[in-house]
């Protein structure tokens, strides 16, 4: 018999490595390509195992492996396939591949060489970026540990996303049947599945329903997070400065609390900031086509993790019609970004509502019920607002956030609004949608669901601060370059 | 990370590198005591012996402060019942334990006795009619909720099995 941590640890690798080549495909570089090797073998592992559901393969490690390697063979074609005219071989398919799985293995190596080599240069002259990185690893080090050692206690990591994965893994897939089972309709049959996807493929790996064997995956969403939000602030103001950033992030309590707790919000806030991340790294049109396209993809992932990662979605969307010609975007840019986020997102959504999947957190929106239910507003509001300053939760970032938004517009100084939006849409939705909750105690609703609605919000809630702080100097100064 | 300030002294006074040092230094020392307390709950995971305590907490959020009798009572249950088993419970639609009874018997199903929001205490018809309505074998009850004639008691608990036929028979 195989020991289950060698088994738990390979169906971790393997995820990483099945979003290589689609990460690579997408031309991220850098700290994005790591973060999103992770989130888009993710998402590429999860799409393969709904489609084993679609056609009744049973979950097994040899249909997972045949997926991975399915993942992996067409990943490798498509990067081939797509490269620049003037890179390509000439070479027979078979050879191309070889080729590419080569040049990955190298240009992997030579990234961490070279990368390493600058790292030592500046650190010897840098001693406090030194103890940034510390204090970062520290803490992606602390939610594995805490991921490891502590059992499911939160109620909707095991009765959200155990329970299914549990039941995937026990069902060999997705079935119809479990989507429209009323009895359990407190798991919420109809969320979107990635998250209880992942569960079940590690669950098939380790060969039981370990939850320590499963729980890393979300310590290696925080580390895509940092990753990403790292990569979003270096591509505007440098790599000193998205170290700074990256470490504030980390020692924000509640977000390193919750990464190992097996929720699915650390998760959401990983693809949403890399869907920024990505959208800024892409830089102005016409360059960084296939990286914008990304984003759009890491959007769509987002909703395919939590009801909430529409809610991003939806604002993105706007915003990018509203903002894209300012910047450049042409329509047909904005349209396929629409179109990739949707095509992705979608699916599942529209699957769910043709079969009736049943579903009760939440009353219909319709101006009736708004109506009669705004006399909640103002209770849930506050309750949020009053999340929003403990400073046990969430150290001193709301209250920054919220001095710097004031003089920026006091002083006419407002930079990046648009991080404002993705801060201000989604609390107004939630404030909005709790107050229709069907729960028959739905303040309880609300108190067991803000910070971890908070809790998305919170990078862009800590870029904004950044770029205000870097607003009257120039972003690469502290670079020295 | 980062580039030499051409021409420049690392760190000299009022250099761009020398004040983004103290800047970073500033704003780590202040999280730092910001976050003291989260730090200290932090290192409890660094050092050996058990983080959880007697009541369920960890240093981690635990939103469901768990009742490890309940859970003991439904997996003593779940042995005793075949996976294909269907159950009700004593509690109503929103109620956690029925929830907790869901996930700790699966594959067994298990349904509450009704889909009312606050169904108080059941009668033991209310739980015969359940079980007809969901063709259901076995029920679990608490102390206190009267008993249909035709169940046999398997275990006991906080909750306790009671079953139409004994469990394996059927």
């Amino acid at each position: 018999m195989i020991p289950a941590v060698p088994l738990a640890v390979l169906g971790l690798l393997l995820l990483p490595a099945a979003g290589a080549p689609y990460a690579r495909l997408a031309d991220l570089r850098g700290a994005l390509f790591w973060s999103a090797a992770w989130l888009l073998g993710c998402g590429v592992v999860a799409g393969g195992m709904v489609c084993l559901s679609i056609v009744h393969i049973p979950f097994s490690r040899v249909a997972l492996g045949v997926e991975w390697c399915a993942i992996i063979t067409v990943g490798l074609v498509l990067e081939q396939a797509f490269k620049p005219r003037s890179l390509r071989t000439g070479r027979s398919g078979t050879a191309r591949i070889s080729s590419a799985l080569d040049q990955r293995v190298k240009w992997g190596l030579v990234w961490l060489q070279s990368t390493f080599s600058r790292s030592i240069q500046s650190l010897k002259a840098d001693p406090i970026v030194l103890v940034m990185l510390v204090i970062c690893a520290a803490q992606v080090l602390y939610t594995l540990l805490a991921a490891i050692r502590v059992p499911l206690g939160s109620f909707d990591a095991w009765s959200l996303w155990e329970y299914k994965g549990r039941l995937f893994w026990l069902n060999g897939g997705i079935t119809t049947s479990f989507l429209t089972d009323s009895a359990s309709v407190f798991a919420h049959p109809a969320y979107p599945p990635l998250i209880p996807l992942l569960i079940a493929w590690q669950y098939t790996w380790i060969g039981a329903a370990d939850s320590s064997g499963m729980k890393p995956l979300f310590s290696l969403y925080y580390a895509a997070l940092v990753l990403a939000f790292y990569a979003g602030l270096q591509a505007r103001a440098g790599q000193r400065v998205a170290v700074l950033g990256a470490c504030c992030l980390v020692l924000i309590p509640r977000i390193t609390d919750y990464a190992g707790t097996g929720l699915a919000d650390v998760p959401l806030a990983a693809y949403v900031v890399a869907a920024a991340a990505a959208f800024v790294a892409a830089g102005p049109p016409p360059f960084g086509t296939r990286i914008r396209l990304s984003s759009a993809v890491f959007l769509g992932l987002a909703a395919c993790t939590k009801h909430d990662g529409l809610v991003y979605l939806g604002t993105a969307l706007p915003l990018l019609v509203f903002v894209g010609s300012r910047i450049g975007i042409q329509r047909t840019s904005v349209a396929a970004y629409a179109v990739a986020a949707a095509l992705i997102a979608l699916p599942w959504y529209c699957y769910v509502a043709w079969i009736h999947a049943p579903d009760r957190d939440f009353l219909a929106m319709t101006p009736s019920n708004i109506v009669d239910h705004a006399n909640r507003l103002p209770e849930i509001a506050q309750i949020f607002g009053l999340d929003l300053l403990a400073v046990d939760q969430w150290s001193v970032l709301w209250y920054v956030a919220a001095v710097l938004l004031v003089r920026a517009v006091i002083k006419r100084q407002l930079r990046a609004p648009v991080l404002i939006a993705f801060v201000v849409i989604p609390l107004g939705f939630y404030v909005l949608a709790l107050s229709l909750s069907a729960w028959p105690d739905y303040m309880l609703h609300v108190r067991t669901s803000v910070d971890r609605l908070t809790l998305v919000t919170a990078p862009f809630a800590l870029w904004f601060a950044i770029e205000q702080c870097l607003g009257r100097s120039h972003h690469k100064e502290f670079e020295g370059a | 990370m980062g580039g030499m300030n051409d021409g420049q002294m690392p760190g000299a006074p009022g250099r761009p590198r020398d004040r983004f040092a103290w800047l970073a230094a500033a704003t780590l020392a202040l999280l730092l005591v910001v976050g003291e307390p989260g730090v200290e709950r932090e290192l409890q995971f660094f050092l050996p012996g058990a983080v959880i305590s007697q009541d369920g907490s960890a240093p981690v959020p635990q939103d469901d402060p768990r009742n490890p009798a309940v859970d003991a009572a439904f997996r003593e249950a779940a042995s005793d019942l075949p996976a294909s088993a269907t159950c009700v419970i004593d509690q109503d639609t929103w109620n956690e334990d029925y929830f907790r009874a869901s996930y700790i018997m699966m594959p067994r199903q298990v349904w509450p006795y009704t889909g009312e929001a606050d169904g108080g205490t059941p009668s033991a018809a209310d739980i015969r009619v359940a079980m007809i309505a969901r063709h259901a074998t076995c029920a679990l009850l608490r102390a206190g909720t009267p008993e249909p004639t035709s169940l046999v008691r398997l275990t006991f608990g906080a909750y306790s099995l009671y079953v139409s036929h004994p469990a394996g028979s059927e």
